[in-house]
């Protein structure tokens, strides 16, 4: 298996887990096993018809970056699901979903700008330049994000930890931007925080 | 936007048509990629449905009563050496479902046929 392919099946992976992680222990492990499964299938069945494996990973990436907006609504729907089955009082305010939603678009255009830059040194041929690593590194940073502020109610040491290591490795990598990745990062961070403490965090109600 | 109640999205209907015409013939259940693959074949679309759009389908399908599941058996897997594959079928609700549709589908045109003389 060339590294290319390997780095795809492996961003697919980590997404799975990034995204399904808070869900109950079935509905994220049947996710999980669903897509290894299409994965292997999908690897198969490219060998079989003897696909050079650069078409493979374009294919396992486009998949990925075009089910992503899927996956967060899924996400959204089967955290809501779970929460109402445990009948979980306390409603989240309006003004702090639509800040949520703006976190995750912030988290979600970093993923694919990072996609973007794997992708072309992939078309290009140059894996070994620093344009890989940083949009893998873009990419990481903003499932750390996009995770973080999902899961700031349920978990809100995890899901702030994670917005704060996004925001960090965001500002750091793009440091030329630092006038607008620290007060964005910040503002993440704030809005975890905040989450975080709807649930009456940190006084031990947050982890329901 | 909520969407009506039994209303299918146009992903949900390609995978129950697959899925029917599947069975018919002779494969009564079907997985994720396998599903994934024959609507790429049908539409002769160049990428493969992507997976969030696929497994949340199936997911809403499901919930929706038109579609079952069940994972595969281990042995099964074990013995082919791969990942267990979640098993899907139509239900008759399935099946219902897409008869309006068809039923409100534009009919194709006939075509005259050629070498056939108006009688």
């Amino acid at each position: 298996m060339s590294a290319a392919l390997a780095l795809a099946i492996g961003m697919t992976r980590s997404w799975v887990t990034l995204y399904t992680s808070g869900l109950p222990p079935e509905l994220r492990d049947a996710r999980r096993a669903e897509i290894d499964s299409d994965l292997w299938e999908h690897q198969r069945t490219a060998e079989f018809l003897d696909q050079p494996q650069g078409e493979t990973t374009l294919q396992l990436l486009a998949r990925l970056v075009m089910g992503i907006p899927s996956d967060v609504t899924w996400r959204l729907e089967a955290a809501h699901s779970a929460r109402s089955e445990r009948s979980i009082s306390m409603n989240e305010s309006g003004t702090m979903r639509s800040l949520v939603v703006v976190g995750v678009v912030v988290a979600l255009f970093l993923i694919v700008t990072g996609m973007g830059a794997v992708v072309d040194a992939l078309v290009q041929g140059d894996l070994a330049s620093g344009q890989a690593a940083f949009g893998a590194i873009s990419v990481l940073a903003g499932a750390a994000v996009g995770s973080g502020l999902l899961t700031s109610r349920r978990n809100p040491l995890l899901g702030i930890g994670l917005v704060a290591a996004g925001a960090i490795t965001v500002a750091a990598a793009w440091y030329w931007m630092l006038m607008i990745t620290i007060p964005v990062g910040i503002a993440m961070v704030a809005i975890a925080f905040f989450r975080a403490r709807q649930t009456g965090w940190p006084r031990g109600a947050g982890t329901a | 936007m909520r969407r009506k109640p039994g209303h299918l999205l146009p992903i949900e209907l390609a995978i129950l048509e697959v899925a029917i015409r599947l069975r018919m013939q002779g494969a009564s259940q079907f997985y994720g990629f396998l599903i994934a693959k024959e609507i790429k074949e049908r539409q002769e679309a160049r990428l493969l449905t992507a997976h969030g759009t696929l497994y949340k389908a199936l997911d809403r399908l499901q919930k929706a009563g038109l579609l079952e599941s069940e994972w595969e058996d281990p042995l099964v897997a074990a013995q082919a050496n791969r990942p267990r594959r979640r098993l899907y079928w139509v239900t008759a609700a399935g099946e219902a479902a897409l008869v309006p549709t068809a039923e409100t589908a534009p009919r194709p045109v006939a075509q005259p046929r050629r070498g056939l003389a108006p009688s």
